[in-house]
């Protein structure tokens, strides 16, 4: 693509982007469903029906009801009330795992593009190593660790995403250091920091976008899956998979104790990936048609 | 091509110390004094520090490491704390539950979403492909452990069909299957489906259909064929994903196998399974992932072995 072509696209670029905003529908539709489940746990406490730690053993375990519409639990706390408390935490879930593995592998896969040599050397063999963990596997090595509780998992689940931040940073960097902007702040003598964080990283944030929304959804499964297993978040946390695992107890006798906590997972994560999915579209030069 | 492989092969060991080094050293940070678990709650001092200088612990860390990489090389990989018998024996144990397992799962998941992914691409922009395509997107975005419970209780409760928990024969599979499967279905389903699309347009599946061949003939031989280097690559890379998803099936259906022996010795910090099993783990990938490079270097001649 020529310079001026891209200008002539840039300048061209809002109507269009608008347009094709409106005409794809993953981004519409996911965007939707990521705004119910930001919107759920922002205005939480105002919308709850009952605090979701507020036990009264004479409602222990209610079908769905009008009074309860997704039924108690075993302590007779409301299960709907939990599952609008556990959105505010699948949200900090998010924040926290891509905030730290964003933080950390973002400027290490920067650096270790734009300096190249040894220092990349380095970095992707250390890079390599984190990749080659399942991810759950090194997951539940750092929680053996540190020990079982909602925020050692989230330092887990930022540990083995690190190496797709870092990665993906590298090779947006190895491919911006050559461009003729970034070429031109360094004769103009910026210095290596200036042409690292406010050249090239401002321009690789739409990658960068999209995958921390496609992780978004790694996240909470993740989080989810660990919190199950018993190693995330410890009870009385209204955490989805905590919830499931909870409902495994209640199986033949009261299904939806894990029914409705595993359908918020599954809508929380659908609507992730579908936004990631649609983002990508619109970002992503690759996966652009026409 | 074999230079390729060389260069590859000798990236692997550099690799494979970097694990081990990241193992030994992240379970020696673990709380606890192996020596005291070892010789059990009860035992008096003189006892545990016997066990110390037996385990080797009172020698230099990177010593300790030297010692460990030696031993692990010669398949030795310490003794559980729990059950005081050799890592290896209890691995070697539920190996072939894990590995049974995960070859059915894979299968389900090539079987299934080469199927879904091809018959999408064909029928491109009708229902059925958006059904596909939409099933594929939910079967990666639910949790294993959910859908494993939701089946249990329709299949097993309910209809008493399957049995609830535990290995045993073929009915023992389906649940574990499917519930493994669905996901490696779903990302092999989307990628096919894209990865036919792209061929399908090209001139030579036009030639070929103009010359009168039968359409499911060019699906089969001409279109798929050159479809599956994104496909190989899928399926290879997600084994580390899989071995994952074995690790939460594993415990939702108390199947005797590896993913269940990790989340218990987790549980009680029963720290030489943890470092050996971790290990075997991330070598399993790192080998699968070094075949699969190899597999597709000899599939697609255009790569260029730099």
């Amino acid at each position: 693509m020529s310079v001026t072509s891209t200008r002539q696209d840039r300048r061209a670029g809002r109507p269009r982007m608008g347009r094709k905003i409106l005409r794809q529908k993953n981004l519409f539709f996911g965007g939707l469903m990521v705004a119910i489940v930001v919107l759920v746990g922002i205005v939480a406490p105002w919308i709850s029906p009952a605090s979701p730690y507020s036990q009264n053993l004479g409602i222990a375990l209610q079908a769905p009801s009008v009074a309860h519409l997704f039924g108690t639990d075993q302590y007779g706390r409301d299960v709907l009330a939990r599952i609008i408390f556990g959105a505010r935490l699948s949200l900090m879930e998010i924040a926290l795992g891509v905030g730290m593995s964003a933080v950390v592998g973002v400027p290490v896969g920067v650096v270790s593009g734009y300096y190249g040599g040894r220092v990349d050397q380095i970095i992707t063999w250390f890079l390599d190593i984190l990749f080659a963990f399942p991810g759950i596997v090194l997951a539940l090595l750092v929680v053996s660790i540190l020990g079982a509780s909602l925020f050692n998992m989230l330092i887990a689940i930022a540990v083995f995403s690190v190496p797709v931040y870092g990665r993906l940073a590298r090779n947006v960097t190895l491919a911006l250091k050559e461009v003729e902007y970034t070429e031109a702040a360094r004769a103009l003598g910026a210095r290596a920091g200036r042409v690292m964080f406010s050249h090239i990283l401002r321009n690789s944030l739409a990658p960068l976008i999209v995958q921390a929304t496609l992780s978004a959804g790694t996240i909470v499964l993740t989080a989810a899956s660990l919190s199950f297993l018993g190693l995330g978040a410890q009870p009385p946390t209204p955490e989805w998979g905590a919830m499931v695992s909870n409902g495994r107890n209640f199986l033949g006798v009261d299904t939806s104790l894990s029914l409705f906590p595993g359908l918020a997972i599954t809508f929380a994560v659908l609507g992730f990936n579908i936004l990631g999915d649609g983002l990508r579209d619109l970002l992503d030069p690759r996966f652009r048609s026409g | 091509m074999t230079t390729y492989a060389l260069k590859k092969l000798l990236a692997l060991p550099l690799v494979v110390l970097g694990v081990s080094a990241l193992i030994f050293f992240a379970v020696r940070i673990l709380p606890g004094d192996p020596a005291k678990l070892m010789a059990g709650p009860k035992a008096p001092q003189s006892v545990v520090e016997a066990m110390r200088v037996r385990m080797g612990l009172d020698r230099p860390l990177w010593v300790q490491y030297e010692s460990f990489l030696w031993r692990a090389l010669h398949g030795d990989l310490g003794t559980s704390i729990r059950s005081h018998k050799p890592v290896d024996t209890e691995i070697a144990e539920r190996f072939p539950y894990t590995l049974r397992l995960a070859l059915a799962a894979y299968l389900f998941a090539i079987v299934t979403g080469i199927t879904a992914g091809v018959l999408a691409a064909i029928n491109q922009k009708t229902w059925f492909d958006s059904a596909v395509m939409f099933l594929a997107i939910i079967g990666a975005s639910t949790a294993n452990f959910w859908l494993a419970l939701m089946a249990m209780n329709i299949f097993a409760v309910h209809l008493g069909w399957l049995p609830l928990l535990g290995a045993g024969g073929w009915k023992h599979y389906v649940l574990p299957t499917f519930t493994l499967g669905l996901f490696p279905a779903a990302l092999v389903a989307r990628m096919t489906r894209s990865s036919m699309l792209e061929v399908i347009n090209q001139d030579y599946i036009r030639t070929a259909m103009s010359k009168g061949l039968r359409p499911a003939v060019v699906y089969r031989k001409h279109a798929l064929r050159n479809a599956l280097i994104p496909i190989v690559t899928v399926v290879g890379l997600n084994l580390g994903g899989l071995l994952g998803g074995a690790v939460v099936t594993e415990t939702v259906f108390n199947w005797p196998g590896l993913g269940r022996l990790l989340v218990n010795a987790v549980q009680f910090r029963d720290y030489p399974i943890i470092q050996g099993l971790t290990l075997l783990t991330v070598l399993t990938v790192v080998l699968a992932n070094f075949v699969v490079d190899l597999v597709i270097a000899v599939i697609n001649p255009r790569i260029r072995y730099d």
